[in-house]
């Protein structure tokens, strides 16, 4: 870590040094500002609770975003952090209510994916990553998470070289009580490394190679009787090979292979070491434990592109084992390809769009069959009137296990929408309709099929006034969606009507909506919901803007929460305020 | 005469002694108890076995009287439901344990030992090495104490427990597709989720499909918003694959800290509430997440091309 530290430094003040003996021009661009979140709920009656929060309260941002140039060299600075006390679980932003956050440390607000620190500076051809990178090396070996580290990207020519290392999941004690408690994380480290040659434009050809391991003792240890749902330290290597290659004739080749070993448990005790010969391959970069597996995947895309017609071969495979820390939440054990074409006319006036493909999931063991095909016609019959239909189909098959007798489903959505323009010398016209259609069986074997029936229909009016500056827009829903057996029906009136406003004085753009919405579930008392959106974006000077925008939302609830008695008529109202201001630097 | 007597004592202390000696490890012999405790349906991992939760092994020394450390092996077998052999631990591999006190008890790791035993076919090892997974089914498996010094047994087989390994698929998200962006007059007002169920299914009432979605931040990647913000909709749904949303958002004056940008996932429990498992134990039963957006009219349908 200190040698790159200092490989870090030593380009810096080269490339620094390099440019101000040239003397050249410095330029600063980007924005900075910071925006602010109210949200604020209140529900009648208090007691008992029906409504919970869904935002934090008060959420503070800044945003920091220069890029200083000195002739070749840039620096790009991007600084967007939030000042609040924090924390999260390691998983998801959920954290209990019932659980206070313990206070942050520097380096857990530095690597909390709630904040993003980096800096790029680069020059020429050599590019330096450092603080938390968003790093998309290929979709079989990393690019999902954020890592707070350093390396580099260097692109002499038409060799691509690339390395970075650094803390991909922050560490978090286990807290088991109150429950649900909270999830014990290790601090994960991910060190990454690209080798390849490109010709923009034309092919890139490459390794991959990704190591990540958890630090042991970096959290309290968990005993096992507290485990699950608290993970063990981990370490896995993925190396992948990728070539993409396209030519002028519009044939396209993309396909990418992938070599996995994950040790789901790096503890000696728990997972020794095995010396039996089971794993080879990739064993130099990670010591086989009785936990580790091993994975393959390839994803390959082939076709051809042109200006009336498209076609398409896709597929991708991954094994049991298949994992790679930079996608933790890629599903494995599948295989699923599809062919996929476009036909237009000449004209553009007529496009189709269609796929059809299969997905095999559980594909070691007795597979799961989907069905998926999605075709899309599009037709500009005049200037005023044209047509858009989509028609989707999801089968999924999942045969008979033991005790477990098989299910099948199958959805079959059906959407319709014209749309017809007119005008006038003082105003044009849209009037768009939606007709959507959806029938979803399911069939879980014995018992007899569950059918779910939707049905939607919109219709949205948009004028356009030649002579006034405001613009205004309307449209009223309709939606039904029936469930047997049980009969259970859910229907749904909506009705919208919003404006934009550009005003002179002072100078700045006005919107708003209003929503109204009539819900009734099976033979409940209908709720009432309304939602008023109001907002601006006002240029206060060349450089800085202040945005503003305000939503209340009002539900009154019919009788569904009924009992307990006090809930009959029970109400809350939400206020949510977001505003935020920018500063544009350079000219 | 008197050393004649001497010699006489002499050889009927040593019988004395032999035959105490024949008692003791006859008596020894009975002493050691194995009692196998298997979950009935313990976790697919075997790696994970040593966590008390799949199950323990109980030895327990009879008369009261505690064994001050003893070295034993252990034998273990694990067929499946055809009476084949699956794996074994041949005692002669076993590591060696020492017992001391009177009860012991150890987790089915140390029954295993799968960095000393094998699996009864090269398949069945690729199998293992490829998936850390027993394939689903029912399975028995058995044990037997040895004497690490004598290497004679000081057991019998204890009967075969039996317990059914479940390899469950999470659920595959499907609709909104991935990347789809909804019409946002008719996205304000519902939007319709759909997902694959878990397989094999468990009984209808028992799992639990846990629905998030998460608004992402301007300067946020959607993963980076999903592992660092609150959700906006934190839902359980008991059995069903779908969940009608109403946003109620505003999603028509543009919002400088926020985008029009989503990102969803569903959580699987089980019927103890408990996240199914998944390949990364970190991810806690999260199934690989979808973004859709609200805005503009461009259709993009679910597909299972390369990105």
């Amino acid at each position: 870590m200190k040698s790159i530290c200092l490989i870090l430094l030593i380009f810096l003040l080269a490339t620094v040094a390099r440019a101000q003996t040239e003397k050249k021009k410095v330029s600063v661009s980007g924005t900075l500002g910071m925006s602010y979140d109210y949200y604020g709920l209140s529900t009648h009656p208090s007691t008992p609770s029906f409504y919970s929060a869904r935002r934090p309260w008060h959420v503070v941002r800044f945003n920091v975003n220069p890029t200083i140039q000195v002739g070749s060299f840039k620096l790009p600075i991007r600084i967007n952090i939030s000042p609040m006390n924090y924390n999260f679980n390691g998983i998801g932003g959920f954290w209990p209510s019932n659980i206070p956050r313990p206070k942050q440390t520097l380096g857990q607000w530095l690597t909390n994916p709630m904040n993003n620190i980096g800096l790029n500076p680069s020059y020429k051809w050599a590019e330096l990553q450092l603080g938390t990178q968003y790093l998309q090396y290929s979709p079989l070996s990393t690019g999902e998470l954020g890592i707070f580290g350093a390396g580099f990207s260097l692109k002499p020519g038409r060799l691509r070289l690339k390395f970075f290392h650094g803390i991909s999941q922050r560490k978090q004690d286990a807290i088991y009580t109150p429950l649900p408690g909270v999830l014990g994380m290790y601090r994960r480290k991910q060190t990454m490394a690209q080798i390849g040659l490109e010709k923009e434009g034309v092919y890139f050809a490459g390794f991959n190679l990704v190591r990540s391991k958890d630090i042991e003792n970096s959290i309290a240890p968990i005993l096992p009787i507290n485990k699950p749902p608290h993970p063990d330290p981990q370490e896995s290597v993925v190396a992948t090979f990728v070539l993409a290659a396209k030519n002028k004739k519009g044939w396209y080749l993309n396909t990418e292979w992938g070599n996995s070993f994950q040790s789901r448990n790096i503890n000696n005790v728990s997972a020794p070491y095995i010396n039996n010969g089971s794993f080879k391959g990739l064993v130099g970069l990670i010591k086989p434990r009785t936990s580790t597996v091993e994975g393959f995947a390839t994803q390959t895309a082939i076709g051809k592109k042109s200006k009336q017609f498209d076609i398409g071969l896709n597929g991708r495979f991954f094994s049991k084992g298949y994992y790679t820390a930079g996608y933790p939440y890629l599903q494995n054990d599948r295989l699923e390809f599809t062919v996929s074409t476009r036909l237009s006319s000449k004209d553009n006036k007529y496009i189709f769009n269609g796929d059809i493909g299969r997905r095999f999931t559980n594909w070691s063991g007795t597979r799961n069959k989907q069905l998926i095909a999605n075709t899309n016609f599009f037709a500009q019959f005049t200037e005023q009137f044209s047509l858009n239909a989509s028609y989707n189909n999801f089968g999924f098959q999942a045969p008979a296990v033991g005790s477990f007798l098989g299910m099948k489903n199958v959805a079959n959505d059906l959407s319709i929408n014209p749309t017809y323009t007119w005008s006038n010398t003082k105003m044009s016209n849209l009037l768009s309709a939606t007709y959507s259609w959806s029938k979803y069986d399911e069939t879980i074997v014995p018992n007899p099929t569950t059918t779910n029936n939707t049905q939607s229909a919109m219709l949205m009016y948009v004028p356009v006034f030649f002579n006034k500056n405001w613009s205004p827009d309307f449209s009223v829903l309709y939606f039904q969606n029936k469930i047997t057996p049980g009969n259970i029906k859910l229907r749904l009136y909506t009705g919208s009507a919003g404006v934009s406003v550009p005003i002179k004085k002072p100078k700045m753009s006005f919107k708003g909506q209003l929503q109204y919405t009539n819900t009734k579930l099976q033979a409940f008392t209908p709720s009432n919901n309304w939602l008023a959106t109001a907002g601006f974006n006002w240029p206060l000077t060349k450089k800085i803007t202040w945005n503003f925008s305000g939503t209340l939302n009002f539900l009154k609830y019919g009788n569904e929460l009924v009992p307990p008695p006090t809930l009959l008529g029970a109400n809350y109202l939400e206020s949510h305020v977001r505003t935020s201001i920018q500063y544009r630097l350079g000219k | 005469m008197k050393a004649f007597k001497y010699i006489l004592l002499s050889k009927k202390i040593k019988l004395f002694i032999l035959f105490s000696l024949t008692i003791y490890t006859t008596a020894f012999t009975q002493f050691l108890r194995p009692n196998l405790v298997v979950n009935t349906r313990p976790t697919a991992y075997l790696a994970e076995w040593y966590r008390p939760q799949n199950g323990m092994l109980v030895i327990s020394a009879g008369n009261g009287a505690a064994l001050d450390k003893y070295n034993i092996r252990l034998e273990t077998e694990l067929l499946n439901s055809d009476g084949q052999l699956v794996y074994k631990l041949p005692f002669q591999q076993s590591a060696v344990f020492a017992l001391s006190g009177a009860v012991i008890n150890f987790t089915l790791d140390h029954i295993l030992q799968l960095q000393n035993g094998n699996f009864s076919s090269s398949a069945l090892t690729n199998s293992f090495s490829n998936g850390g997974k027993l394939a689903s089914g029912q399975y028995t498996i058995r044990i037997k104490i040895w004497d690490a010094v004598e290497g004679i047994e000081r057991s019998e087989w204890t009967p075969s427990k039996v317990f059914h390994i479940l390899n469950y698929q999470l659920p595959q998200l499907m609709q909104p597709a991935d990347g789809k962006a909804l019409e946002v007059h008719q996205a304000n007002s519902f939007v319709m989720f759909r997902w694959t169920p878990l397989t094999p299914t468990l009984p209808q009432s028992a799992v639990s499909y846990r629905i998030q979605i998460w608004q992402v931040l301007s300067d946020q990647t959607p993963i980076q918003s999903m592992r660092s913000t609150p959700p906006i909709e934190d839902r359980i749904i008991k059995g069903a694959t779908q969940f009608i949303w109403q946003p109620r958002l505003n999603m028509v004056v543009p919002e400088p800290a926020a985008t029009n940008q989503f990102i969803w996932t569903i959580q699987t429990l089980d019927e103890k509430e408990m996240p199914v498992e998944t390949t990364d134990a970190s991810t806690q039963g999260i199934s690989q997440p979808f973004v859709f957006s609200f805005g503009n009219k461009v259709q993009k349908t679910d597909t299972t091309s390369v990105k």
